[in-house]
């Protein structure tokens, strides 16, 4: 038996066809195929264009088979950060695309994408001074000298440097 | 959606800022991540899930903690245990602490120079948990030399106490935080 196929339609004008079983992985996608029932027409996703989501269904492939996310919050707080390594090649992308999965991860409710994205952000942090975070992700520092010192004193004993 | 930069979509949306967050290791979160800018710094004051993170704010036993061992041991604050080593080290069964003052350890070489740091009023390891979930009661160990060799007993159990906050709020339970542990010290 074949696997039915359904066509996306990508932000961008792309049709896109995959497995069902590829694009349950996403929660979004499965409960609106469930209030739709069959269709033949290609469902966009105004949300997503073709690059991203030739990037997001490459992920839901390879995770197919993966037991489906209970849905609660015990899955988030694991305390591993640890990236398959599957995970981490597929994440090895540059900065836009990596924001831009999450953002699609986010809005199609796929969970197990959405956490090695913020997993992948959170490693690019990890042992930064707040300087570097900043220069990283072109944040504004707009606290005040005083408000930051006061900060900084509360865990300067905490600092490894 | 604003496609000219999802970076910054990403980090302006409080619950995607806080999943990428959580999953910070906690010196990098209490150091570097809290004096970002104001709003990561707000955020990082008033999740719930980051003070939890943090051993600020206790996890509920059971319920919130975390899935692989919410039914077995609590686990220790890794960073209380890495600028307190001697103090919150697992003890073997014939632990004799060389030392009951947790400062002793900041006669390490590593830690002298940040003397200052550690005894300033407002620095955060005073509020913060020695363990989640919390402890509710701490033993207290004496140890006595005398001229028929030494001795190390249990002295008494205490109870943390319980505070009836306010009469519309519930009983509200003080939890073993790191002040309360050198204060007795």
């Amino acid at each position: 038996m074949s696997a039915q196929m359904l066509t996306f339609l990508s932000n961008d004008g792309v049709e896109i066809t995959i497995a069902r079983d590829v694009a349950e992985r996403s929660v979004l996608i499965k409960n609106m195929l469930e209030d739709l029932g069959d269709t033949d027409e290609a469902i966009p996703i105004p949300n997503v264009n073709e690059a991203v989501l030739r990037k997001v269904i490459e992920w839901c492939e390879h995770h197919k088979g993966d037991p489906p996310s209970t849905g609660d919050d015990d899955d988030s707080r694991r305390k591993t950060t640890d990236i398959d390594e599957w995970d981490q090649k597929f994440m090895q992308v540059d900065q836009e695309m990596l924001f831009e999965i999450i953002l699609a991860a986010n809005y199609l409710d796929i969970k197990g994408l959405l956490d090695v994205g913020c997993k992948t952000v959170a490693n690019m942090i990890k042992g930064k001074s707040p300087e570097e975070i900043r220069k990283t992700f072109n944040i504004q520092n707009d606290f005040t000298p005083e408000e930051e010192d006061q900060i900084r004193r509360e865990n300067e004993w905490a600092e490894d440097r | 959606m604003n496609r000219s930069n999802p970076a910054q979509h990403v980090l302006n949306t409080p619950e995607l800022l806080e999943l990428i967050l959580t999953q910070l290791d906690l010196r990098t979160l209490l150091t570097s991540a809290q004096r970002t800018c104001r709003t990561w710094h707000t955020l990082i004051r008033t999740s719930l899930p980051l003070q939890e993170a943090l051993f600020f704010h206790p996890i509920k036993s059971g319920h919130n903690a975390p899935s692989h061992d919410s039914t077995t041991t609590p686990t220790i604050n890794p960073l209380l245990q890495w600028a307190f080593p001697q103090f919150l080290s697992q003890p073997p069964s014939d632990y004799y602490p060389s030392s009951l003052n947790p400062f002793d350890d900041l006669t390490s070489l590593a830690h002298r120079a940040k003397h200052p740091a550690y005894l300033r009023p407002e620095a955060s390891w005073r509020r913060m948990l020695v363990q989640q979930p919390p402890a509710r009661s701490v033993g207290v160990l004496t140890a006595s030399h005398g001229p028929f060799g030494s001795e190390l007993g249990l002295e008494s159990w205490v109870g943390i106490p319980l505070y009836p906050l306010h009469q519309q709020h519930p009983i509200y339970k003080v939890d073993m935080r790191m002040n309360l542990v050198y204060s007795r010290g």
